[in-house]
C-alpha cells in the first residue's frame, strides 16, 4: 500500500496566458515514515505524437516528510515554446504531474491542456508563429486522469 | 417479498463497472462493494430500507492497484478486509475525519503481502482472529490479523490449480478451501493440516474461478457448487459435514452455479403435513445464469428470482436478521432482496444457540463485538488556512520544498510490526487502574491493585456502561457469564442460561478452545467467582455453590440472603451483601475469617488478595482495605488529586491551589505526601517500593534540611530494618550530614 496517499491537486491559475507559470497546490498524507523525500516533476507534452517533446518544467523534492497530512504549492515556469512544434502550440495538449520515491514513479496525474487564442480573428487565422502573449491557457481540471503504480517503498524486508 | 434494484449503488461514473463482491456488516449500518475498477466502496445500509436517507455513499477507497475480488467484514464489526488481482489484502479500519471528499474516513491500517498472484476470496474466522485467503498462487494463507502481524501465519499448499474460495467452519474447527483442481480440501485449525480432500466432481468445462462456497449456520452442512446434472441444469451440492459426502443436491440453474451465500440464522419452518416445526437453514444461489434461488434445508422447490441482472451474479450476502439479500453482479448493479416471513419465523439467537448445544453441546465462538466509539459520519476537517512552506536550493542544483504541516495523524499509527495491539474490551476499570504505563522504567511505582487482577467480565455483560453498577445485578439474558481465573488469561470460568425442562444454567472450565468441566444446575447463575483452588457460583435463588478446580461440588449448597458484589483469590472468597455487610471465607478450612459492615462507604467494586485481606473501592474514587486487628477499614487511596505521576517518582502535587511560589511551603507538602505514601507501602507490604521510597524521602529531608525529621526516620530504621538503616546511613555519609545527627 502507498506510503503517500495523494488527496487532493488544486490548480491555482486557471485559465491564464500561456507564459504564465504552472501552479498547483497539491494535498497528501504521509501514511508511513520515509528516509527520503518525494520527488515532484511537472512535464509539459509538447506533442501527443512524440515524446521527445515533453518538457520538464521543473522538479522539486518534498520533505522532510512528516507523518501526516500536508500541503505545498509547486509552482513551475511555463513551456518554452520554442520547444513545441509550431502546429501543436494551439490546441489540446496535455500536463502531467509525478511523484516518486527513489526514483519510482508511483503517482501520476494528467490534466487536458486547451490553448486558444483570445482574439477569434486569431483562431480563424491562426498565425504561422505563435503569438505565446495572446494565448489563453485552460487546464481541464475537473477531467484528471489519475494513475498509481505500486513500488517498493522500503529495501527491508518488514513493511 | 420484495425485490429492488437501487440505482445509487454503483460504482465509477458509467454505472457499468463489474461488482465483484457485496458484504453486509454484521451490526447492519453499513455495506461494501468491491469492483474491478479497484475501489471499494462503503455504503449506508440504512439507505436500503429508508427511502428518506440521504447520506448513501459515505466512502470510495482507492487503494489497490487492481481489481478487488473480495471484502470481508471482520466479525468483531470494526474492520473489513480486501482482496485483489494486485496480489495484497488490505485491512480497513474506520478513522475520524480526513480531508476527503468520503463522508466517512476508512484508512487501510495494514497490507498483507504474501500471495504471490490475484487474492480470490477470503474468510475471517469466526471470532475475528485469524484472515484466510485464497489465490490463484495456489495457495490458502492464514494471516494472523488480531496479533497485528502482516507476514503470513501459515502457508497451506496442497492445491494444484487455483483456489477459488475459503472458509471457516462455525466452530472455527476446521477452514475449507475449494481449488480448481476440482479439490475440496478440508484444514484442521489447530495445526493447518489436511484432514481429507474431496475429490469429487466440481467438473464444469469452462474455468470459472468465480467460487464461493458456504457453512450452514449450524454446522451441519457445506453447500458449494456442484456438477451439471444433465445438459442444461447444474447444480449445488449439499455435503454433509460429518464425512463430507453429498447428501443432496439443489438442481435448477440453467448455468453453473457461481456463489451460495448462508444465511447466519435459522428459520422456524411449519410442515404442512406435520405440526411441528423445524429449525432450517437457508442460502442463497447465484449463478451465471443471473438468476437468484433461496433454499432451505427441506426445500424441494426454491424462492428463485430469474434474470435478475444481464451477467453472472457474483457475490451474496445475508443481513444479520436473515431478512435481507444483496446481490452483485458483472453487469455493475445490485439487487436487494427483502424477505418478510417466506423463508419462516426467524429464530432468536438464544433459541439458536440452545439448539447448538444440544447437538454437540457446545456452542460456536463469537467475537467480541466492539461498539463504534465514534458516531458513524464523523465530520471532515476543515482545510486550513495556508501557512509558508519553505524552500531551499541544495547542491545539485534541485529544489527542496518543505511542505506546510495541515494536521495530526489522522489515522493509525506508523506501521511497526512490533506494536502489540490489544483488542479494546469494555472493563470495569476498578479493578485495574494502572498506575505506570506499559513503558515504565524500572522504578518500582506503586500498585496498589496488586490485590486483583482478574477481568470482571459478568459486570460489563450484565449492564452496558462499564461503571453502571446497578443496585440488583440483572439476570443475565446474554449467552455467558464469565470470569478469568488464570491470570495468563486462557483458564475461563463460564456461564450460560440454558432454556431446558429442569436444568437452568450450566458452567463450565474452559481453557482455550478445550472444555476442561463442565456442570449442570438447577438454578439461574447470577455471579460467579474463582480462583486456581475453586470457582463459585452464585445464583438468583439465592444459593452459593462452591466447585472445586477439578469440577466436583466441594461443599453443599448455601443459602445467602443476597449477594452483591463476589470475589476470590487463593482459598478466599469474599461477598458483599446487598446489606452492606461483608463477609470473607477461607474455602479450605471452610472459616469465616472476617464479618463486617461497609455502612457509609459506597462500594463501587470489591476485590480479595491471597491472603484474604479485601479491598474495596468507593465510588468517590477512594480504596480502603480492611485491616483485621484493629477492625476499621484504611483508605489507601485517595480519591482526585494524583499525588504520582503515572511513569515514575516525581512528587508533585498536582492540584493547582496547592502550588504556592513560595518554595518552602512546596517542599513541605512534598514531603508529607511522601510521608502517607511511605505509611501506605509499609501498611501493604510493599518491600522494595518501601525502601526506594525512603531513600528518595531521606533525600528529599536532606535537601529541606529538616534535621530532625532525619533523626526520626534514622532511629525508626536503626530499631526495624537494619539492612535500610545501613543504606540510609550511607546516604547520610555522603552528604556530611552524619556527624551533625550524632547517630
Amino acid at each position: 500500500m502507498a506510503a503517500i496517499n495523494v488527496t487532493n491537486v488544486r490548480v491555482l491559475n486557471n485559465p491564464t496566458s500561456f507564459l504564465e507559470s504552472f501552479r498547483f497546490e497539491i494535498t497528501f498524507e504521509c501514511l508511513t515514515p520515509l528516509q527520503e523525500d518525494i520527488e515532484w516533476k511537472i512535464i509539459y507534452v509538447g506533442s501527443s505524437n512524440d515524446a521527445k517533446y515533453d518538457q520538464v518544467l521543473d522538479s522539486a523534492l518534498i520533505g522532510p516528510l512528516q507523518y501526516g497530512a500536508m500541503r505545498f504549492i509547486f509552482e513551475a515556469p511555463g513551456p518554452d515554446i520554442s520547444k513545441i512544434p509550431v502546429d501543436e502550440v494551439v490546441g489540446i495538449t496535455a500536463v502531467i504531474l509525478t511523484c516518486s520515491y527513489k526514483d519510482q514513479e508511483f503517482y501520476r496525474i494528467g490534466y487536458y491542456v486547451n490553448n486558444q487564442y483570445t482574439e477569434p480573428e486569431l483562431m480563424e487565422n491562426l498565425p504561422s508563429t505563435p503569438i505565446p502573449e495572446k494565448i489563453q491557457r485552460s487546464i481541464l481540471e475537473d477531467r484528471p486522469r489519475i494513475s498509481k503504480f505500486p513500488i517498493e517503498w522500503t529495501s527491508s524486508k518488514t513493511n | 417479498m420484495w425485490i429492488e434494484k437501487p440505482e445509487w449503488i454503483y460504482h465509477g461514473e458509467k454505472r457499468h463497472m463489474p461488482i465483484l463482491s457485496i458484504d453486509i456488516q454484521p451490526l447492519m449500518e453499513r455495506f461494501i462493494t468491491g469492483a474491478m475498477d479497484s475501489t471499494i466502496c462503503v455504503w449506508n445500509f440504512k439507505g436500503l430500507i429508508d427511502t428518506e436517507e440521504k447520506e448513501l455513499k459515505l466512502a470510495t477507497l482507492s487503494q489497490h492497484c487492481g481489481p478487488v475480488n473480495c471484502v470481508r467484514w471482520n466479525p468483531n464489526t470494526q474492520t473489513f478486509a480486501s482482496g485483489s488481482d494486485d496480489k495484497l489484502i488490505i485491512i480497513w479500519e474506520q478513522k475520524e475525519g480526513g480531508l476527503s471528499d468520503n463522508l466517512e474516513e476508512w484508512r487501510g491500517v495494514f497490507t498483507l503481502q504474501g500471495h504471490l498472484s490475484d487474492v480470490k476470496d477470503l474468510n475471517w474466522s469466526k471470532t475475528g482472529k485469524y484472515l484466510a485467503s485464497g489465490s490463484i498462487d495456489n495457495k490458502v494463507i492464514i494471516w494472523n490479523v488480531e496479533g497485528r502481524q502482516f507476514y503470513p501465519y501459515q502457508i497451506l499448499s496442497g492445491h494444484e490449480s487455483y483456489v477459488s474460495a475459503v472458509a471457516f467452519d462455525p466452530f472455527d474447527k476446521y477452514l475449507v478451501s475449494l481449488g480448481e483442481d476440482k479439490k475440496l480440501i478440508i484444514w484442521n485449525t489447530k495445526d493447518w493440516k489436511q484432514i481429507k480432500i474431496y475429490d469429487q466432481a466440481l467438473s464444469h468445462n469452462a474455468s470459472q474461478v468465480l467460487k464461493r462456497l458456504a457453512f450452514t449456520p449450524d454446522a451441519r452442512n457445506l453447500v458449494l457448487p456442484g456438477p451439471k446434472k444433465s445438459n442444461y441444469k447444474y447444480m449445488a451440492s449439499v455435503l454433509n459435514t460429518e464425512n463430507f459426502e453429498a447428501e443432496k443436491y439443489f438442481i435448477g440453474h440453467l448455468q453453473p452455479v457461481s456463489v451460495v451465500a448462508a444465511s447466519p440464522v435459522l428459520y422456524k419452518v411449519e410442515k404442512t403435513d406435520k405440526s411441528e416445526k423445524t429449525l432450517q437453514w437457508a442460502v442463497a444461489i447465484g449463478g451465471f445464469d443471473s438468476t437468484i434461488s433461496i433454499w432451505r434445508n427441506e426445500d424441494t422447490k426454491p424462492i428463485a428470482i430469474r434474470d435478475l441482472f444481464s451477467c453472472a451474479v457474483s457475490d451474496l450476502s445475508w443481513s444479520t436478521d436473515g431478512k435481507i439479500v444483496l446481490g452483485c453482479s458483472n453487469d455493475g448493479s445490485v439487487a436487494v432482496i427483502y424477505l418478510a416471513n417466506e423463508l419462516g419465523d426467524v429464530v432468536s439467537q438464544r433459541e439458536m444457540h440452545s439448539f447448538m448445544f444440544e447437538l454437540y453441546s457446545e456452542i460456536p465462538p463469537e467475537p467480541v463485538i466492539q461498539h463504534t466509539l465514534r458516531k458513524p459520519f464523523a465530520k471532515k476537517l476543515e482545510p486550513q488556512p495556508m501557512n509558508e512552506q519553505k524552500e531551499i536550493r541544495l547542491q545539485n542544483g534541485k529544489r527542496r520544498i518543505q511542505p506546510v504541516f495541515l494536521s495530526t495523524p489522522t489515522s493509525s499509527g506508523p506501521q511497526n510490526p512490533n506494536q502489540t495491539y490489544k483488542p479494546y474490551i469494555p472493563v470495569s476499570t476498578s479493578n485495574i487502574t494502572i498506575m505506570s504505563s506499559p513503558n515504565a522504567p524500572s522504578l518500582p511505582s506503586v500498585d496498589i491493585n496488586k490485590f486483583s487482577f482478574k477481568v470482571n467480565l459478568s459486570r460489563i455483560l450484565c449492564n452496558s456502561e462499564p461503571h453502571n453498577y446497578s443496585e440488583s445485578i440483572c439476570p443475565v439474558n446474554l449467552l455467558h457469564v464469565s470470569k478469568l481465573i488464570s491470570t495468563s488469561g486462557d483458564i475461563v470460568l463460564e456461564a450460560m442460561i440454558l432454556e431446558m425442562n429442569h436444568v437452568r444454567s450450566a458452567i463450565r472450565l474452559r481453557k482455550g478452545n478445550k472444555q476442561l468441566w463442565i456442570n449442570y444446575l438447577q438454578h439461574t447463575v447470577q455471579i460467579l467467582a474463582g480462583s486456581q483452588y475453586f470457582a463459585a457460583v452464585y445464583t438468583e435463588e439465592g444459593y452459593l455453590y462452591c466447585y472445586t478446580i477439578g469440577g466436583i461440588q466441594a461443599l453443599p449448597e448455601m443459602k445467602i440472603t443476597s449477594c452483591k458484589f463476589m470475589e476470590s483469590s487463593g482459598h478466599y472468597l469474599g461477598i458483599l451483601s446487598k446489606e452492606h455487610a461483608l463477609y470473607v471465607y477461607n474455602l479450605e478450612e471452610r472459616k469465616e475469617v472476617i464479618r463486617c459492615k461497609t455502612d457509609d462507604i459506597e462500594v463501587k467494586s470489591l476485590s480479595i488478595n491471597e491472603e484474604g485481606v479485601p479491598k474495596i473501592e468507593s465510588k468517590t474514587g477512594e480504596f480502603f482495605v480492611f485491616d483485621q486487628s484493629m477492625s476499621l477499614w484504611m483508605r489507601i487511596k485517595n480519591s482526585g488529586l494524583e499525588y504520582y505521576k503515572a511513569d515514575g517518582w516525581n512528587p508533585q502535587p498536582l492540584s493547582t491551589d496547592l502550588v504556592t511560589s513560595d518554595l518552602d511551603s512546596y517542599m513541605q507538602i512534598s514531603i508529607s505526601q511522601v510521608e502517607t505514601q511511605l505509611l501506605r507501602l509499609k501498611f501493604l507490604g510493599y518491600k522494595e517500593e518501601y525502601s526506594y521510597t525512603v531513600k528518595k524521602y531521606v533525600n528529599m529531608l536532606i535537601d529541606a534540611h529538616d534535621v530532625y525529621k532525619l533523626i526520626d526516620i534514622t532511629q525508626s530504621l536503626k530499631s526495624t530494618n537494619k539492612v535500610l538503616f545501613e543504606e540510609v546511613s550511607k546516604i547520610l555519609e555522603s552528604h556530611d550530614i552524619l556527624n551533625k545527627l550524632m547517630i
